[in-house]
């Protein structure tokens, strides 16, 4: 019987979970070592809270602010308060910066669940790069 | 192989700007109510329709600007009993902009509409019905809707400045 080669298969198990890796790895690390502790320093001071809301209105790409979790509900409520607040030229004040953190917390928990499925990923182009090996192995063996 | 990467590569990526692209407008009103009273204009009488309604922006990061619309109330028929033009400066993302206009109507004109709404005109001149009614979704619908598109952090940006 025809061996049949599986090495283009394992290719596309090695690349495809690599490439969504690199892309969802490095959106979350950017947001985890630059825009979280920057939102986090601006939404400190009361003098930049206003700026510190603006970095962090922008949704990380696995926290975003539509969904229907019991989280996402508290967070809404938060945005559409802040948002009409700003719109009609209030002041953000100390005593609001816990619904800050709040929204930052959701930025922070987006970012670790991008780190670990970009992880996870990873350990699937692992395999698939075991696999690839052995495949090229008992290929020379034949 | 690469060759047929590229090609979903480029496929994701257009779908993802088109999602993003194409933030939802309100398809419907909610909650559409009358009330409808006798008024007396010089020698004749009048109904004053006060018309509500919300208009959802169910984006998250879209807010829709200088909102000018039109509202028809029909009859089962398709018939439009009610014409209501509105507009709203602005509706935030999540937030439900109310629309409450006032039109005014002679007798002929309201009679259709109160026959869609089982209100008798009797009872309304007598004060008997007090003439609040919601009106059902089939019969009623957004004819036209105009608004503009603007990313919610822009917009709070230029209120900073």
């Amino acid at each position: 019987m025809k061996k049949i080669n599986d090495t283009k298969i394992y290719l596309s198990i090695i690349i495809a979970p690599l490439v969504i890796a690199a892309a969802i790895g490095g959106v979350s690390l950017y947001s985890k070592l630059v825009v979280e502790p920057k939102a986090k320093t601006l939404i400190s001071s009361e003098t930049t809270m206003k700026e510190g809301y603006l970095v962090l209105r922008e949704p990380q790409i696995f926290g975003g602010y539509k969904y229907w979790d019991s989280d996402g509900m508290a967070v809404k409520n938060s945005l559409r308060y802040f948002d009409k607040k700003l719109f009609n030229g209030g002041e953000i004040t100390s005593d609001e910066r816990i619904y800050l953190e709040l929204i930052l917390k959701r930025r922070i928990s987006g970012s670790e669940l991008g780190i670990k499925s970009a992880f996870f990923l990873l350990i699937v182009s692992l395999a698939g790069f075991i696999a690839y090996i052995i495949e090229i192995r008992k290929g020379k063996s034949i | 192989m690469l060759k047929f990467l590229k090609k979903e590569l480029i496929l994701s990526l257009a779908l993802l700007l088109a999602l993003t692209a194409c933030a939802r407008k309100p398809e419907s009103p909610l909650s559409p109510s009358v009330k409808i009273g006798v008024e007396k204009k010089g020698e004749d009488k009048i109904f004053a329709v006060n018309f509500t309604c919300g208009l959802k922006n169910e984006n998250d990061c879209t807010a829709f600007t200088n909102i000018n619309g039109v509202i028809e109330v029909k009859n089962n028929s398709s018939e439009i009993l009610l014409t209501v033009p509105f507009k709203i400066p602005a509706i935030l993302p999540f937030e439900t902009g109310i629309v409450q206009e006032r039109i005014e109507l002679t007798a002929d004109e309201a009679s259709p509409l109160l026959d869609l709404l089982a209100i008798k005109k009797e009872q309304i001149e007598s004060g008997e019905d007090q003439g609040n009614r919601f009106i059902e979704d089939r019969n009623i619908v957004i004819k036209k809707l105009d608004l503009e598109k603007k990313d919610i952090i822009e917009l709070l940006r230029s209120k900073l400045k």
